[in-house]
C-alpha cells in the first residue's frame, strides 16, 4: 500500500530523514515510535504531503501509494488528503455541531444529497465508536464534547470522505486512560478497512495497536518489524536500548 | 543506577541467593544419603519451607515488577524467566528434600558401599551439582554459550538412571522379600533423574532470556 524507498527530507541544510526505505501492507497497523526529533512525524507527512506546507523543505527519493509516486507532479493533491486522511496529536474540531464537523468534507466535495448526508454521518460515527455518545446532541456545537469524543469526532470528520489509509499523529497522548482504551480499541477495528499509520512515544500503545513497528533514531529508521518481535527480541542494540529505557 | 535497574537488580539477587540455597540442598542430600547422616536430613527437610518463601516472594516481586515497569525486550524475558526459574528451583528442592525423607523414614538397610557404586549414586549428584552450578554462571554471566555442554550432562543422569532399572529390577527379581527395598531405592534414583531434567528446564529458560531462543519441547539436539 505505501512504499518509500531512499527517502531523503531536508529541512533548509538540516537532513531530517535518513536514506529511508520501506513498506507498508494493506489494512495493517504500522507505528513509528523514537525519540523526539527522530523524524518519525516527519516521515508520517510525507504520506499526505503535509511537509509540502513548510517552507525551505525538499525531499529525495520515492514515495509510492498504491503503485504511484505522490510526489509526481501529475498528482492532485486534494484527492491526495481526501484519499490518506490524518488524525492529529490535540483534536481540532471545526467550531460547528457534531453533525456538521462530519458533514463538511463531503459537502466540500460537492455532494449536496441531505439524506445521503445524514446517513454517512451516522455510519461514520458509528465506525468511530461515536454515534451512541452523541446521537442527542448532533447539532450541538463539537467543543462540548469531551476531549476523547473530540478526537473521535475527528477521526469520523477523516472517515466521511472515505480514504484508504488513516495517518495517526499520536491520537491519544492528550486523552485519559478511558478515551485512549477507546481510540486502540477503534484502530483495531479500522484496520479491516482502512491502513493506518500511526506515530506514538507511548511504546505500550504501538505494542498494543500495531502490525509492525518502526523505530527511528536521529532520521535513520533503526529497525523495522513484526510488533511482537520488536518487543520481545530486537534485532539492534539501540531500538533495545530504547525500548528498555537504557537510553541516555 | 535508575530505579527500574535496582529493582531488576534486586529479582537478580533473589534468584541467586535462592539458586544458592538449592545448590546446597543438593550437597547436602549428597552427603546425608551417602553417609545415612539423619541430622543433615533433617535439616534438608526443614530448609524447604525456606526454599518454598523465596519462590512466593520471587512471583510477588515479578508480578509488582511487570506491572509498575512493563518490562519489554530482555528485560521482559528476564522477568519470565526469573519466575520461571524460581518455580523450577521450588520442585527441584522438592525432590531434595524427598531424599532426604528417605533417608529419615525408610525401614530398609541403608545404601551399601557396593550399592552406591554400582548405582553410580555419587557420580550422579556430582553430574547434578555441576549443572546447578554451571547455569547459575551462564545466568549471571548472560551468556548462553555453554548451554549446549550443560544438556549434555542431563544424558549422563538418563544413562546412570536407565542402569539402575536394569540393575535394581534384576536384584527385585533375585530377592522378591526385598522388593519394597528395592522400589524405594527405584525412587530416590528416579527424583535424582528429575532432577537433572529440571536442571534442563533452567539451561532452557536462561537460552530464552539471552538468546530469545525457544528449545522446550525441541530437545537437546537442537541446541
Amino acid at each position: 500500500m505505501i512504499v518509500t524507498k531512499n527517502i531523503n527530507f531536508y529541512y533548509g541544510d538540516f537532513q531530517a530523514l535518513k536514506n529511508i526505505t520501506m513498506s507498508m501492507d494493506a489494512n495493517t497497523v504500522t507505528a513509528f515510535i523514537g525519540p523526539s526529533g527522530c523524524g518519525k512525524s516527519t516521515f508520517l507527512r510525507l504520506f499526505n504531503r503535509m511537509n509540502d506546507l513548510i517552507d525551505g523543505t525538499r525531499l529525495e527519493g520515492e514515495c509510492l501509494i498504491k503503485g504511484k509516486n505522490i510526489y509526481d507532479k501529475s498528482i492532485n493533491i486534494d484527492a491526495l488528503r481526501k484519499d490518506i486522511g490524518m488524525v492529529f496529536q490535540k483534536p481540532n474540531p471545526f467550531p460547528k455541531s457534531v453533525f456538521e464537523n462530519v458533514a463538511y468534507g463531503l459537502r466540500v466535495n460537492g455532494i449536496k444529497d441531505k439524506k445521503f448526508i445524514a446517513d454517512k454521518v451516522e455510519e461514520t460515527l458509528k465506525a468511530a465508536a461515536l454515534f451512541e455518545e452523541v446521537k442527542d446532541k448532533l447539532h450541538k456545537s463539537a467543543f462540548e464534547l469531551s476531549g476523547g469524543q473530540q478526537q473521535r469526532l475527528c477521526i469520523a470528520r477523516a472517515l466521511a470522505v472515505e480514504p484508504s489509509i488513516l495517518l495517526m499523529d499520536e491520537p491519544a497522548s492528550a486523552l485519559d486512560p478511558i478515551s485512549t482504551a477507546k481510540i486502540e480499541e477503534l484502530i483495531h477495528e479500522l484496520k479491516k478497512k482502512y491502513t493506518i499509520v500511526i506515530v506514538t512515544h507511548n511504546m505500550q500503545q504501538a505494542a498494543r495497536v500495531s502490525d509492525k513497528t518502526g523505530f527511528f533514531m536521529l532520521g535513520e529508521l533503526i529497525e523495522y518489524s513484526d510488533t511482537k518481535k520488536m518487543f520481545l527480541n530486537p534485532d539492534k542494540e539501540t531500538t533495545q536500548n530504547y525500548i528498555t529505557g537504557r537510553f541516555g | 543506577m535508575k530505579h527500574n535497574e535496582k529493582e531488576m537488580k534486586f529479582l537478580r539477587d533473589e534468584i541467586n541467593e535462592m539458586w544458592r540455597l538449592v545448590i546446597s540442598q543438593i550437597e547436602k542430600t549428597k552427603q546425608a544419603l551417602l553417609t545415612n547422616d539423619v541430622e543433615l536430613a533433617l535439616e534438608i527437610v526443614s530448609l524447604e519451607k525456606k526454599v518454598d518463601a523465596y519462590e512466593l516472594r520471587l512471583d510477588s516481586n515479578c508480578e509488582h515488577y511487570i506491572a509498575l515497569y512493563n518490562p519489554v525486550a530482555i528485560d521482559l524475558r528476564l522477568v519470565l524467566s526469573i519466575m520461571k526459574i524460581s518455580i523450577t528451583l521450588e520442585r527441584i528442592a522438592d525432590y531434595a528434600a524427598g531424599v532426604a525423607r528417605y533417608v529419615l523414614e525408610t525401614e530398609c538397610q541403608p545404601f551399601t558401599d557396593k550399592m552406591k557404586e554400582i548405582l553410580k549414586l555419587e557420580k550422579m549428584f556430582d553430574i547434578l551439582l555441576s549443572m546447578m552450578t554451571a547455569s547459575l554462571v551462564s545466568f549471571n554471566s548472560e551468556n548462553a554459550k555453554n548451554a549446549s555442554r550443560i544438556l549434555a550432562k542431563d544424558k549422563g543422569i538418563d544413562d546412570i538412571y536407565s542402569s539402575s532399572i536394569d540393575l535394581l529390577s534384576e536384584q527385585i527379581g533375585k530377592d522378591h522379600n526385598d522388593a519394597r527395598c528395592g522400589l524405594e531405592m527405584m525412587m530416590v534414583i528416579r527424583k535424582l533423574e528429575r532432577i537433572g531434567d529440571h536442571c534442563s528446564n533452567i539451561v532452557e529458560e536462561i537460552v530464552f532470556y539471552i538468546e530469545a531462543k525457544v528449545l522446550k519441547h525441541k530437545g537437546k539436539r537442537e541446541v
